[in-house]
């Protein structure tokens, strides 16, 4: 019967076409890598300050002695938590922002409504990130996709403000509440905040002030409690 | 900055074949292949620090498949339900196979054409385990990793892929002898 399964597939094998890539297509990838690599770097380069605040705080922990050592650690980790985990969050969101953009990969579900949107990231990630829409005529809803931010999926909800990209990444809060602005970084702002357990990072090419709007009216539609339908 | 791509290169271009030979027949549309091997294989690079050692395989073949499917359901193509109910009506429609018997040995004489639209009428989801294990030749458990389903479904959802085939081909082979 084993047999009989096996010279029925091996009759399929032989058969069915089995598609080959064009080889155009492996150059449009390798492409599409390069360019991704180069908006990394791009976004390293502007970043290396805090980099190297980091070994500096390494290299004075290793040589003073042993009490000096665990006091500059306690310092490092402290100042890494609080000072450095956002703004290497930060970086990570304002690369995941432009690598959309480069790739012209912006949503996996295309829709204004949030009633299209919020229901396809079911099954995709483990939790329901709310999605609002809640001033059409200033900041369009576009769509979302899943992301990859902090070693875990996310939501991106992609926003626009006039001929501008917002990208909204959203995961369940780990820690305390996050607030506040980030450093601009290459011409992007960020924007973070809590509610409803969920951490909301915005990055845009937009200013400061706007984005601050956009968060403020995203933080008063009831939709993004994240319990609505 | 080349290191990692030339470990991208030998651990997951060489499966680019196989990439697209599973978008193919899950689309089937050729440039519509392409635009969702190039997305897989980007977000795969994208990935590729996070995946460690192992068959790089089972892993890019599951971001190609969800491409896909993310393709079909903005086509409309299927439904955006998850394709288990699909399995529940078809459940209905097909009876389970009889004793696997001689027809595979009317299969050899079946034209490659037959064949390939045999398989391009399945639903997707048995397509793809047709697709996955007949040509691409994965393990039961490789093809339960792609698909994001228990092993058992998988092999529940090849017999019967290979009991819609054989329902094809044989009556396809019935009917031109019938003709002669």
């Amino acid at each position: 019967m084993s047999n009989d399964r096996n010279s029925f597939d091996a009759a399929l094998r032989a058969g069915a076409t089995r598609h080959k890539a064009p080889p155009e297509l492996r150059a449009r990838i390798w492409r599409g890598i390069d360019a991704q690599l180069q908006a990394d770097a791009a976004v390293s380069r502007a970043h290396g300050r805090s980099t190297l605040t980091l070994s500096w705080f390494n290299f004075r922990g290793l040589a003073a002695g042993f009490a000096m050592g665990a006091l500059c650690a306690v310092l490092a980790v402290t100042v890494f938590q609080n000072g450095l985990g956002n703004e290497r969050l930060d970086e990570e969101m304002v690369s995941g922002h432009v690598r959309a953009l480069i790739t012209g990969h912006l949503s996996d579900v295309i829709s204004t409504d949030q009633h299209t949107v919020k229901p396809w990231f079911a099954g995709k990630l483990e939790f329901s990130p709310p999605v609002w829409n809640a001033r059409p005529q200033e900041f369009p809803l576009l769509g979302g996709r899943v992301d990859y931010i902090d070693h875990r999926p996310a939501a991106a909800l992609v926003y626009k403000r006039k001929e501008h990209f917002i990208n909204v990444f959203i995961w369940p809060q780990s820690g305390g509440a996050v607030s506040g602005a980030g450093k601009p970084m290459n011409g992007f702002n960020t924007l973070r905040w809590s509610d409803g357990g969920m951490q909301f990072w915005a990055v845009s090419d937009i200013s400061a002030e706007e984005l601050a709007k956009f968060r403020d009216l995203s933080l008063t539609t009831k939709e993004a409690g994240g319990s609505g339908s | 900055m080349t290191n990692i791509k030339s470990e991208f290169e030998t651990a997951v271009m060489v499966h680019l074949d196989a990439a697209y030979n599973l978008a193919h027949w899950l689309v089937r549309d050729a440039s519509a292949a392409e635009d969702v091997v190039q997305e897989s294989l980007l977000r795969a690079f994208r990935y590729f620090e996070g995946f460690r050692g192992g068959d790089a395989r089972p892993w890019l073949m599951g971001i190609v498949r969800n491409a896909a499917y993310t393709l079909l359901r903005e086509r409309g193509v299927i439904a955006h339900t998850e394709i288990a109910d699909e399995e529940g009506e078809l459940e209905a429609k097909w009876e389970a196979p009889a004793q696997d018997g001689p027809e595979s040995m009317l299969m050899r004489k079946t034209e490659a054409a037959q064949i390939n639209s045999a398989i391009a009428a399945l639903p997707p989801a048995y397509r793809e385990v047709i697709v996955l294990r007949a040509m691409e030749e994965l393990s039961y458990e490789e093809i339960a990793v792609v698909a994001g389903v228990p092993v058992g479904t998988i092999m529940s959802r090849l017999s019967r892929a290979r009991a819609m085939l054989r329902q094809t081909l044989v009556s396809d082979v019935a009917g031109e002898r019938y003709e002669q």
